[in-house]
């Protein structure tokens, strides 16, 4: 099909086993750097709280950077570094100015990466901050597994970094104005960046997903199979996600949410998970509806799909990939649809080049969603979810 | 005046060594205001390299704010009106590539329409929907009803301790604008419809369009646009309902500090903004609320409970020169950061044009820009002393 030809981005492998993945620049006058650090085979649960521990530690300092000077790069660039943790991966991201930005940035970048502090006071800060509750109930979605959190020894942590942070599972990614100078300037940083491998974390039991106080608004969510991300269906599946969850037009609102009054927030995107990408649909509700009754309420609708249901989708994820809508389909993790921008290309590229393949040109994609039939999205929506996993979390959040 | 050249004065004046300054030179385009006849605003940026277009509706709700009694009585008029006369206008907005993005602030309502740089006129007629009588039926009310309470289970820690400092300061006389389940039931559509017809006049109007037209044929269809709007001559809505209890947002699950302030351009507002975001600078886990304010305002730090709120309030007295030359940069990056893309600073310069009419960015380009190393260290003061609840 269509889509092996469309390729279009760069990847390259440099020295010592480090990735590089990037689309091309776009015009602006600012710059995205990231380092996407995937972890290949499945996580235990204690690794994934030890993840969620680390994640938050690179924020509290370097051997070359203070917590402070960390904080504080926002007041001169408009925005903190971020860390975003995903289930096996994490991803790095610092902004900057395309004019002489990479001068401060990168350097704090790699140190991020490569010389964290994780000592006693800095893990004790993170595991606390890791250990409260979601600020919101949409947000347990994304934090499952933190019952584990407050047991997390500090030895686990750093041997998690140890064997995580190498340089064979980061992938470099840029976005936005940048230009071979930066790129190089990036890649320059980590170029003598040579850890020792470090030892794997033992598996600990798996936890249960977060206890119920069974007092306010739970979470519900569908897991899909999964697709690889170079695979032909790629486009087939970001349609089907538009139809269902994307939007006030899609199935989700107007049924689950206009006629049935379930929930206020609802959405289904395909994400980064595994090896590849996996369809989710979540809701929260106070009043939780049966998971396979809330399943077959969605297949049924599936079912009435017509041609401007596949019409409003092409046009919606179109408008997303293309020119910047700030509603879409493809989540590269838990906070929110990719947006073209500095931030979103340097993002999309670590995915992609972190599952191992050239990331995909957004606009090139957003061509291909034309040559899906309304058949295929109905055939494969309802395959999706008929097998899809479902997780439930019940209750307000509590401390 | 130029507010791209005005950023570019703030980030290098006086600043010792800002190894990173953010521009927004390049995304800022020609802008032209007008006041038309009926006192509607019109406000048209001209950005040839944008690859969408922005347009959106922001009215004033001065004397028309949330009481007791009418507590989120627009929030709920927003929900039934957003759904279009036919109750498909989402449906029919997003089969173009489009989108709705309505949203209810204390001082304002607002709807954003975004799509293509072709869908000007398309983006207006969606609009002009919005503006005629309230279909809505009661069967929709008490769906919305439902999915509002549904919507109240997802306020976040943070915004709920953000109402809770509200109340603490301004009590009823500043409403915030999300209602409770007691209030919203109260309110009947002809309660709605009344309100409606109270907050959809041409005087309240600001309507800003933002893409690459050209200035002349986004201000002519704009002018059209305002011109059609509904004449005042409505009486503001009085409730019909009686005020109940003030209904309490419940949680504790963070603690708040916050300063009261004067409108959008009070000087000393702009301080102790400035202040708290150097402030938020000292921990990673800090919210921080502000929205300009019509006359009285709240800037709102937020940590969770079990953050060190006092730490960060408390600087120590040989830090506070660093923090004010840090409140003076990191200012110009919250200004930045508003008018960092077409989405963004359309909303704002629609939400200060709809607070006063002297209301646009440029103007507190200025005063930043006035804003002397004592005014920041008195503002961090002020937060050593600002009150403190959950």
């Amino acid at each position: 099909m269509m889509l092996l030809g469309l390729w279009a981005g760069l990847a390259l492998q440099i020295k010592p086993g480090i990735a590089y993945a990037a689309l091309p620049a776009r015009a602006g006058d600012e710059i995205a750097y990231a380092a996407t650090i995937r972890v290949p085979t499945p996580m235990s649960a204690r690794e994934r709280a030890a993840w969620i521990v680390l994640g938050e530690s690179l924020l509290e300092g370097t051997r070359d950077y203070s917590r402070d000077t960390l904080l504080s790069y926002g007041s001169q660039a408009g925005r903190r570094p971020q860390v975003v943790v995903g289930d096996g991966l994490m991803r790095i991201e610092i902004s900057a100015p395309a004019l002489g930005g990479a001068a401060v940035a990168v350097p704090m970048l790699a140190s991020m990466v490569t010389n964290p502090l994780l000592g006693p006071e800095e893990l004790n800060e993170s595991r606390r901050r890791a250990s409260r509750p979601p600020s919101t109930v949409w947000n347990l979605g994304s934090q499952p597994w933190n019952l584990e959190i407050a047991l997390v020894r500090d030895v686990e942590v750093r041997e998690l970094y140890a064997w995580a942070f190498r340089p064979e599972w980061v992938t470099l990614s840029v976005g936005g104005a940048f230009k071979p100078v930066d790129s190089a300037h990036l890649r320059g940083q980590f170029a003598d960046w040579t850890p020792g491998p470090g030892p794997r974390l033992r598996p600990g039991k798996d936890a249960a997903l977060r206890s119920t106080t069974g007092k306010s608004a739970g979470w519900l969510g569908l897991v899909g199979p999964m697709i690889s991300a170079n695979s032909t269906e790629l486009a087939a599946m970001v349609l089907c996600a538009t139809a269902l969850g994307v939007g006030k037009g899609s199935l989700l609102h107007r049924v689950i949410r206009d006629q049935d009054a379930l929930s206020y927030r609802q959405e289904a995107f395909i994400r980064p998970d595994g090896q590849g990408f996996r369809l989710h649909v979540r809701l929260a509700s106070q009043r939780m509806p049966e998971t396979d009754a809330l399943r077959v309420r969605m297949i049924e609708s599936v079912r009435r799909w017509i041609e401007t249901d596949r019409e409003r989708a092409v046009a919606l994820a179109r408008a997303n990939l293309t020119r910047g809508l700030t509603v879409g389909p493809i989540w590269l993790d838990d906070s929110g649809p990719y947006v073209p921008s500095a931030e979103g290309d340097a993002a999309w590229a670590g995915v992609f080049g972190a599952l191992g393949v050239t990331p995909l040109r957004p606009g090139l994609l957003a061509e291909a969603l034309d040559s899906v039939s309304l058949e295929q999205i109905k055939a494969m929506t309802e395959q999706a979810l008929a097998v899809a996993i479902p997780q439930r979390i019940s209750g307000t959040p509590s401390p | 005046m130029n507010l791209a050249i005005l950023c570019g004065v703030i980030l290098a004046g006086g600043q010792s060594s800002p190894p990173v300054a953010r521009s927004v030179t390049n995304a800022v385009g020609e802008v032209k205001r007008e006041t038309l006849a009926n006192a509607s605003q019109l406000v048209v940026e001209c950005v040839p390299q944008a690859d969408r277009l922005v347009v959106v509706l922001t009215l004033s709700t001065e004397g028309q704010e949330d009481t007791p009694a009418t507590y989120g009585w627009r929030h709920l008029l927003e929900h039934l009106v957003a759904r279009g006369p036919d109750g498909n206008l989402d449906t029919r907005i997003e089969s173009q590539g489009m989108l709705l993005v309505p949203s209810t602030l204390r001082d304002a309502s607002r709807f954003d329409v975004r799509g293509g740089p072709e869908q000007l006129n398309s983006a207006l007629g969606f609009l002009g929907e919005l503006t005629g009588p309230l279909q809505a039926t009661d069967a929709q009310r008490e769906t919305e009803l439902r999915i509002m309470t549904e919507e109240f289970a997802l306020i976040s820690e943070s915004s709920a301790a953000g109402t809770r400092a509200w109340r603490r300061v301004y009590g009823p006389t500043r409403m915030d604008p999300f209602g409770h389940p007691d209030t919203l039931a109260r309110a009947t559509l002809d309660d709605l419809d009344r309100l409606r017809r109270g907050l959809f006049v041409s005087n309240r109007m600001t309507l800003n369009i933002a893409g690459p037209g050209t200035v002349e044929s986004m201000v002519e269809a704009g002018r059209d646009w305002l011109t059609k709007a509904p004449s005042p001559g409505f009486a503001a809505p009085t409730a019909t309902a009686e005020a109940g209890a003030l209904p309490t947002i419940a949680s504790g699950l963070a603690t708040s500090a916050a300063l009261p302030v004067g409108a959008w351009d009070d000087p000393k507002a702009a301080a102790r903004l400035g202040a708290a975001l150097a402030l938020a600078d000292r921990a990673p886990d800090i919210d921080l609320i502000y929205t300009p304010a019509r006359r009285e305002g709240l800037i709102i730090l937020v940590v969770p409970a079990d953050g060190d709120l006092a730490g960060v309030l408390n600087v120590p007295d040989d830090e506070l020169a660093y923090r004010a030359q840090q409140a003076q940069r990191r200012l110009s990056a919250w200004l930045g950061f508003q008018m960092g893309t077409l989405e963004r600073r359309t909303q704002f310069r629609g939400l200060l044009a709809s607070l006063s009419r002297r209301g646009r960015p440029e103007r507190l380009v200025e005063i930043f820009q006035n804003l002397k190393t004592a005014d920041f260290l008195a503002a961090l003061r002020d937060w050593r002393r600002a009150e403190v609840g959950q």
